[in-house]
């Protein structure tokens, strides 16, 4: 479209020029000799294809050939004239043009730098619509003229209205939208016949010129001195607002959001934080734009919807989802999801644990994450801060230790209240706790789980895990007697399992005595040194057995072999 | 009574051709315990075993481990009546008929086992002539004994932990567990392996049932009995109705208070502690407890947080209370 609008301003250019060189003008004007030279090297930027219908398209606007207007002929009215234009609305434009100020501008006469001629009158005004004597003009009023007048721009200039309203060939959005309702158009900004260089955009003065439109037409500016920021990036160049054009706002301090029902968030955004962040530089696939997740964001924005702050952070999780696909289908099985759906707006999102702008690596270092779950469930952490994995993790960032996730999942988080978490707990501690290579480093037993799974605990737990883990069971699991998250040393002198063996069995067993809670193996192999009498009663039935049956074996294969000599 | 059941086995031992075996009490007894047994080995030894899929394959059938644990219970309780029904009429025998305790072994089944043996390997001739019960019937008998008593002791103590606990150290209790399973398995590994070949694939006998046994079987297992059968003798020697009528006078009344009280044992034994466990309610507790000051992490969850704060308070909603169930102890 605009490539196109590009084209068919070169193509007029070349007509203007080619229908000079026809009607033997040629030595009118310096300029248009000039025309007549760049003429062929403009050709020649072009594919050979194109030339073809270019001369055909410029057959077709072909004006009747009397009085070519020429700059000449403009300028010799226009320098100087005290004629007005008179609109059907009663409006007057003047016609004079400051001559020298137009020479002066980008379209004057250094434009030919870039362009090859100077764009000149007949640049913005084709003389195919400006014969002389002119026809009338068609528009109702001077609005309606300048924004027809400004059409004209974008057959040489992209649009880039992104952040204003404007018609629709203007790249603005719609007018009816606004807080004005009026379209904003390339003259508003950039004046008429005094266009500036795109520079002058970029000093902080230039702004006045918003500021002063703004405040005609009564819409309020976010922070005049974040406009420089705002117009070098946001409006020039650029179709999509960028992440520079969002921290023209969203950068400076004590930015506030009121939501319907009162809660005032922050709307400031850490740039830095977010330059940093996984969704920054150290993103591998690239660094994020504020767009990338605020997809068809607009300034000015969209009316909120949400109610409330919270409403508006839930709102906003499948923003996430649409990268993090798989985690988020993981986060839709857990807890959190369910509890939201059951209308718990307290269930953690995405950004309650990750953060929203600020998104570190979730897991660096390794207590981070403790610490992100403590900010829900914060007694729940106390009692595993003082556990002997929250000890070494907090101390000394520990690897080995569990954090919440090594037991309850990342994203997928499980019902741990549920039956099944219950009877599979056991192979959860021993995933670590019968790992030789990790428990060497500890001088930690790694019978542990074999000796608990041969007693009578384990040995139940593991049936029901084995024939219906969902079967609620009441035998012993690991954490019944070792503690939740509140895991102590067993030698711990004050909390520790062995001091307090017979509570613990008392927990479940309330009429237990001093001797009960002997009555397990300790989490021992039976040797001569631990349980002596189950070993001696296991090393007796592991003769008497293969003995006994060896014995009957031979009576019974001698009655056989009697038999089989059918005696 | 009792003259008319021995008549009864006589007679259709004589109908038949076959010769008196056993009396009603002792086919009785035995039924109870070939029932008790298999259930008690189908209901334990999957607990002994508890990895192989033959296991929780039968543990799924029963319905489920508890009620496997039920169904033992209920097979030792009759296991246990089978055995005290055992010593009673074993004792009615000693002590009102007075009869001779065959089932003793002595010197002569040594001699009969090394002869079963060297005959059947063709050293020798000739079988051996064994009495009424031969050396492997008293094998089976002694082994079923010395079994249950120590499957009651153990299984008592195992049913009964805490109270046992009281009057013996508690590490016993690891050792009654891996001394009833073991006897286990050695018990059934005897039966399928001994009783079983004898009395199933070595010759049909049904005797146990019938209570009488074939001149065939007789002749090759308990040549002396046959012989002395034959010759006119008794089955079980007859005692006069009056001697009879005194000694059971006697026999009832002690009989009665050691059945009343041993049934009261039984009772007591596996009722006073009906299970190990008892259930603790359901601990709960909250689990949604925000940091009133979020941790340091993450400047952006701050403002999040401390928004939603707000927010609560704003609305003056009561918090949600999550309840996490500290396991269902039942
Ligand atoms: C010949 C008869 C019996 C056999 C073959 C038998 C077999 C078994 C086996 C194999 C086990 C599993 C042991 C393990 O897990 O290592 C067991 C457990 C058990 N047995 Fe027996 N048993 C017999 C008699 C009894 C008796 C008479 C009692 C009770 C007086 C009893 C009470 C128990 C108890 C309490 C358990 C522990 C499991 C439970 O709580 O149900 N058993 N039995
Ligand atoms: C299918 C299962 C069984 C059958 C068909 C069976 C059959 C018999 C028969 C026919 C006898 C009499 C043998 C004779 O003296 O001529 C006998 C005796 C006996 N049975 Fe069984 N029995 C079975 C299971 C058991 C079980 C499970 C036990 C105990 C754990 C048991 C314990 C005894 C004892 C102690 C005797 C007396 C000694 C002997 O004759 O060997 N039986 N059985």
């Amino acid at each position: 479209m605009h490539t196109r609008h590009r084209l068919y301003g070169l193509l007029l250019l070349l007509a203007v020029a080619g229908l000079l060189a026809l009607a033997g003008a040629g030595s009118l004007r310096a300029e248009s000799a000039a025309a007549q030279v760049a003429g062929p090297s403009s050709v020649a930027a072009l594919p050979p294809v194109v030339a073809l219908p270019a001369a055909l398209g410029a057959a077709q606007t072909q004006p009747p050939a009397a009085h070519p207007p020429t700059d000449a002929a403009c300028r010799s009215c226009h320098g100087n004239s005290t004629a007005v234009v008179v609109f059907p609305s009663g409006e007057e434009l003047p016609v004079a043009v400051d001559l020298a100020a137009f020479d002066a501008s980008v379209h004057g006469v250094s434009s030919a730098a870039e362009t090859g001629a100077p764009v000149g009158c007949n640049g913005c005004h084709p003389p195919a619509t400006y014969q002389f004597p002119h026809p009338p003009v068609a528009e109702p009023d001077l609005r309606a003229y300048m924004l027809t007048r400004s059409e004209n721009c974008v057959r040489c200039h992209e649009p880039h209205l992104t952040a204003h309203p404007g018609p629709e060939w203007s790249g603005g959005y719609d007018p009816a939208a606004s807080e004005s309702g009026i379209s904003v158009v390339c003259t508003d900004c950039h004046g008429d016949h005094e266009v500036q260089p795109a520079e002058v955009w970029q000093q902080p003065a230039a702004t006045t010129v918003c500021a002063a439109c703004h405040a005609d037409a009564g819409v309020d500016l976010t922070d005049p001195n974040q406009l420089a920021l705002h117009v070098q990036f946001g409006l020039f160049g650029q179709r999509q607002v960028t992440t520079d054009f969002c921290m023209g706002c969203h950068g400076p301090p004590g930015q506030t959001l009121t939501f319907p029902n009162g809660d005032e968030i922050s709307i400031t955004i850490d740039g830095e934080a977010l330059h940093a962040s996984v969704h920054g530089i150290g993103n591998n696939w690239q660094q994020l734009e504020c767009t990338d997740c605020h997809e068809n964001y607009n300034y000015p924005h969209p009316p909120l919807e949400a109610a409330s702050a919270r409403e508006y952070t839930i709102e906003k999780t499948e923003l996430c989802a649409r990268c993090h696909q798989t985690q988020q289908e993981g986060h839709m099985d857990g807890v959190h999801a369910e509890a939201l759906a059951e209308g718990n707006l307290d269930a953690a999102t995405c950004v309650d644990c990750h953060g929203a702008h600020d998104t570190p690596v979730p897991d660096q270092p390794r207590s981070r994450i403790v610490e992100t779950c403590r900010n829900c469930h914060s007694t729940v952490f106390d009692d595993y801060a003082v556990s002997v994995h929250g000890t070494a993790l907090l101390t000394e960032e520990n690897p080995d230790v569990p954090t919440c996730i090594e037991c309850h999942g990342v994203h997928r988080i499980n019902d741990p209240t549920t039956a099944l978490f219950r009877n599979r707990s056991p192979e959860l501690c021993a995933s670590c706790h019968a790992d030789r290579e990790m428990m060497t480093h500890y001088d930690i037993s790694i019978d542990v789980f074999e000796t608990y799974v041969d007693d009578f605990h384990g040995t139940t737990v593991n049936i029901f895990q084995s024939n219906d883990p969902n079967t609620p069971t009441n035998k012993a699991v690991c954490y019944d007697c070792h503690g939740i998250h509140a895991i102590m040393a067993v030698d711990d002198p004050d909390a520790g399992i062995k001091e307090n063996l017979l509570v613990t069995c008392q927990q479940c067993h309330p009429d237990a005595t001093a001797n009960f809670s002997d009555s397990w193996t300790g989490h021992h192999r039976p040797s001569l040194r631990d349980n002596p009498l189950m070993f001696l009663v296991t090393i007796f039935y592991a003769i008497v057995i293969p003995s006994t049956v060896a014995f009957l074996g031979f009576l019974v294969g001698t009655d056989v072999y009697r038999k089989m000599r059918g005696r | 009574m009792d003259e008319l059941r021995e008549i009864t086995v006589e007679r259709t031992a004589a109908l038949h051709g076959e010769y008196p075996r056993f009396r009603l009490m002792a086919r009785l007894e035995h039924m109870v315990l070939l029932i008790s047994f298999t259930i008690l080995c189908l209901t334990g030894l999957p607990q002994k075993f508890p990895f192989s899929p033959i296991s929780t394959g039968l543990i799924d059938l029963l319905g489920g481990i508890e009620t496997v644990r039920y169904i033992h219970r209920w097979a030792a309780v009759v296991l246990v009546l089978g055995s005290i029904y055992h010593l009673l009429t074993s004792s009615y025998r000693l002590f009102v008929r007075r009869e001779r305790m065959r089932m003793l072994p002595d010197i002569k089944d040594a001699y009969d086992m090394r002869d079963t043996v060297t005959y059947n390997l063709g050293l020798t001739d000739d079988p051996p002539r064994m009495r009424k019960f031969n050396f492997g019937e008293k094998f089976e008998y002694w082994a079923v004994v010395w079994g249950t008593a120590v499957m009651i002791v153990t299984g008592f103590i195992l049913w009964n932990p805490i109270n046992a606990t009281r009057l013996i150290p508690g590490n016993l209790i690891p050792v009654a567990l891996e001394a009833h399973g073991w006897e286990a398995v050695l018990a059934a590994a005897s039966i399928v392996i001994w009783h079983l070949y004898n009395v199933l694939v070595k010759h049909r006998n049904k005797s146990m049932f019938t209570g009488t046994l074939s001149h065939h079987i007789m002749e090759e297992e308990h040549a002396l009995e046959l012989e002395r059968l034959e010759r006119g003798g008794e089955a079980w020697p007859a005692v006069p109705p009056d001697v009879l009528r005194r000694r059971q006078r006697v026999y009832f009344a002690v009989a009665s208070v050691v059945v009343v009280l041993s049934l009261a044992l039984v009772v007591w034994l596996f009722t006073f502690e009906s299970t190990a466990i008892t259930t603790l309610p359901e601990a709960t507790r909250d689990v949604f407890v925000p940091l009133a000051t979020p941790a340091p992490f993450g400047r952006e969850q701050a403002g999040v947080l401390s928004s939603r704060m707000r927010l609560r308070l704003s609305n003056e909603a009561p918090p949600h209370h999550i309840v996490l169930h500290l396991g269902s102890r039942r």
